[in-house]
């Protein structure tokens, strides 16, 4: 198993709008290990939405672009030797994991590792790191989900990346019947699964019928349709079986995969514990409530069994117990599956509730990244130390709340240097002049902070505490 | 399909409600049964003497009755009296029972054209919006800078008057408006949540717009289309009043009033409803029709837009 499912390093999107080039994201790092939750938590604005959108090529291009970066997805192959089966080759799993580029030597081919050339300038395809650029420096086989073509990257929407949108009430097709809509989602990523059990069940009747000695009369027609899902079978994308669909009556053909379907769905419905499956299927979404239509939304997303699973603020429009049975059910359903969810919120409490690990993001950069205690025991940056000191305790008993001076930037001229410089309480002259990078500073707690980077000698214990925290020792 | 059906059933129910949609839905069933029954209700009268010329072969083509000038007024013979023989006397029942199903034949297959054009390109401009959009919207500006009748007059007049030609004039002027519905409606279903949705989950743009935009805005162009099965008929009928119709033998309710033109006010000091039937059945059958769809339109707004269908 891989470390890391979703390598995300200096992701920068810019929008080119009337009022100026909105620098949107400035350099995202993001490593989402499998069967984690990765919160990603920040104020309105501060490129969230952004960040995972520009993950699948979902925001307007234009006025977005991507300028820059990688977004490497863990994609294992089939093995070409044995297609799957198990072979020396691939070491018996059926599938490859090697990175292409570097055959899994994880070094940079260009530089050969040593991150400069020898005139001395830095590499430039693996951004002086030395690290093979195409799997980040892991071996494995990567895929680069930002030079995908429209149709690899449809494949990828609803395969390996899942998303789960903020509003539940607007995500369902009011036309549409549940049914439909989940059926769909198995349909676009699970095909071949579908054909196989429609296979199994056309093999059952059939069985039946010679069994029975009931109905022979079927057994041509039945017959015919194997013969046609056996050709699904083996090129989903039949141009012959796309236009039969078209015809009338030979299209009840299609009816035996509608069956199919409906099963999946229901087994879909079920896993996300939805009270009486079989009437929710037939009904529209303005029949169901808020939480129910989440919880069809999260079967959908599901349905193909994701690698990542992106939840855009999931529970912001529900009320407080449909939202903690949700984030209940997406743990429970992450512990089935072995998704990893990148989960998109402003709500700390949530965050403390289901993350393993918390990126900070403040303006289109990211502040901090932690396992979730750290963050709220000790937080880095001061951002972050202003984020927690803001919660209120439970038996407190405060006026008014402390707060962070200053309002977010306007990100079409955005503060040189760190973003945050303008509002920090610490600020030197150094963090006008230099963006900071995101550097461990303890063991698996990366902060872009000056403090803590090559610099820190320039600040005192002393200058690292707040006035208030100050007042309290 | 239950659930369909539960929606249609509910959707029949609000209709029941309203009783002017019943009486469009009676008015309209009156003329599909009127236009489908043509050949009982009218049979042709070709080998009977009193027959001057008549096609065996196109029932469409009134049989002519002579060529005096007098009309003949309502009698066994003639139900709804004859027009003047001046292109000949011919039945205005049998034209108008024929004109039926003319009316219909025209107003679907205008309609049916503009709805085709309009929800491909409405659909395509609103969806892809950019270049394209631009492009196609201001090729419907231009079209809809002419006067409508005048364009369909001037297409009618160079290319011949001959019912093609006239149903592809009107079906010219017509669509402009339809993309302009269509586009709005999806641009602004383009920026609906599950829209978004079913992009994340890697659904094709042709799936998207066919499956997802098109039968959440399409409703709005179905009731307006419906309405407009009535104003085709309308606008056709004014280009035979003016002449430019199929033939003057033609069974067009247009035509009918046409041939009575001169009529209307009378004869020359004469009594000005002297002949009423000439013009007041096939003027009765024009209003009845459009009134009809009208209604029936209304109806279906109740029945299929889901905005206003919600409980």
């Amino acid at each position: 198993m891989v470390d890391r499912v979703l390598i995300v390093g200096g992701l920068k999107v810019n929008f080119y709008t009337y009022a100026g080039v909105v620098k949107a994201l400035d350099g995202i790092d993001i490593d989402l290990r499998p069967n984690e939750t990765h919160g990603l938590v920040g104020e309105t604005g501060c490129g969230k939405s952004v960040t995972v959108h520009s993950l699948i090529k979902l925001i307007p291009m234009p006025p977005g672009k991507i300028e820059g970066g990688r977004a490497l997805l863990h994609a294992p192959v089939t093995c070409r030797t044995c297609r799957g089966k198990g072979c020396p080759e691939c070491g018996g799993s059926g599938t490859l994991d090697t990175c292409e580029a570097c055959g899994g030597a994880t070094k940079c081919v260009k530089c050969r590792g040593f991150g400069r050339y020898k005139d001395g300038k830095s590499c430039r395809t693996c951004g002086a790191s030395g690290l093979c650029a195409s799997c980040g420096g892991s071996g494995s086989r990567y895929l680069d989900l930002l030079a995908l073509s429209a149709k690899q990257m449809r494949e990828i929407r609803g395969g390996s990346i899942s998303m789960i949108l903020q509003e539940p009430m607007s995500a369902l097709n009011p036309v549409l019947t549940v049914a439909e809509q989940v059926g769909e989602a198995f349909y676009y990523h699970q095909r071949a699964a579908l054909v196989h059990g429609t296979l199994a069940a056309l093999d059952r009747a059939l069985k039946d019928i010679e069994t029975s000695r009931k109905s022979r009369w079927r057994r041509p027609i039945l017959r015919w349709y194997r013969f046609l899902y056996r050709r699904m079978e083996r090129d989903p994308e039949s141009r012959l079986l796309q236009s039969l669909r078209r015809v009338p009556v030979v299209r009840r053909y299609h009816r035996w995969l509608a069956r199919e379907m409906r099963a999946q769905s229901l087994d879909a419905l079920n896993m996300v514990r939805i009270p009486s499956p079989e009437k929710v299927l037939d009904s529209y979404p303005h029949e169901l409530s808020g939480g129910m239509m989440q919880r069809v939304v999260i079967s959908i997303a599901l349905a193909s069994h994701p690698r990542v699973l992106i939840a855009d603020e999931p529970t912001t429009a529900l009320d407080v117990t449909i939202q903690s049975q949700i984030l209940r059910l997406m743990a429970d359903l992450k512990g089935q599956l072995g998704t990893a969810i990148i989960f998109i919120t402003h709500d700390l409490a949530v965050i403390a509730q289901v993350c393993d690990r918390v990126s900070v993001m403040y303006a289109g950069t990211i502040a901090e990244s932690a396992p979730t205690l750290p963050i709220f025991r000790e937080p880095l940056h001061p951002y972050t130390r202003g984020l927690v000191r803001a919660i209120p305790g439970p038996h407190e008993d405060v006026q008014r709340l402390p707060e962070i001076a200053g309002s977010v930037p306007n990100l079409v001229t955005p503060p040189s240097g760190c973003r945050f410089h303008p509002r920090c309480p610490f600020a030197k002259a150094v963090c006008k002049e230099e963006k900071p990078l995101l550097l461990e500073a303890r063991p698996s707690h990366r902060v872009a902070c000056h403090m803590y980077g090559p610099y820190a000698e320039q600040w005192t214990d002393a200058d690292r505490l707040l006035p208030q925290e100050v007042v309290t020792r | 399909m239950q659930p369909r059906i539960r929606e249609a059933k509910f959707g029949l129910n609000r209709m029941k409600q309203n009783p002017l949609s019943i009486v469009g839905l009676a008015i309209t069933l009156g003329f599909v049964v009127i236009a489908l029954a043509a050949p009982l209700l009218a049979p042709s009268p070709c080998g009977r003497p009193e027959v001057v010329s008549c096609n065996p072969n196109d029932p469409f083509v009134m049989p002519n009755y002579g060529y005096e000038t007098e009309p003949l007024p309502p009698s066994a013979d003639h139900p709804f009296g004859t027009t003047p023989g001046r292109p000949g006397r011919y039945d205005i029942y049998y034209g108008v029972v024929w004109g039926t199903r003319n009316a219909f034949r025209v107003g679907i297959v205008v309609v049916g054209l503009a709805l085709l054009i309009g929800i491909l390109l409405g659909l395509v401009a609103g969806y892809y919006g950019g270049i394209l959009d631009e492009i196609i919207m201001r090729i419907v500006d231009v079209f809809l800078t002419f006067p409508s009748l005048i364009l369909a007059i001037a297409i009618v007049a160079a290319f011949g008057q001959n019912l093609g030609n006239i149903m592809i004039a009107v079906a010219i002027v017509w669509w402009p408006s339809y993309v302009r519905l269509v586009r709005g409606d999806v641009l602004a279903a383009r920026e609906e949540g599950y829209v978004q949705s079913v992009r994340a989950l890697g659904a094709s743009d042709a799936r998207i717009m066919v499956r997802h935009i098109l039968p959440n805005a399409v409703y709005p162009i179905l009731i307006l289309a419906s309405m407009d099965i009535g104003s085709v008929v309308l606008v056709v009928a004014a280009l035979s009043f003016l002449g430019l119709g199929v033939g003057s033998n033609y069974a067009d309710w247009g035509g009918l009033v046409n041939f009575t033109r001169d009529l209307i006010v009378g004869q020359a000091g004469g009594d000005p409803l002297a002949y009423w039937y000439t013009y007041v059945y096939p003027g009765l059958f024009i209003f009845l029709f459009v009134l009809g769809w009208n209604l029936l339109g209304d109806a279906l707004r109740d029945v299929l837009d889901p905005r206003v269908r919600r409980r």
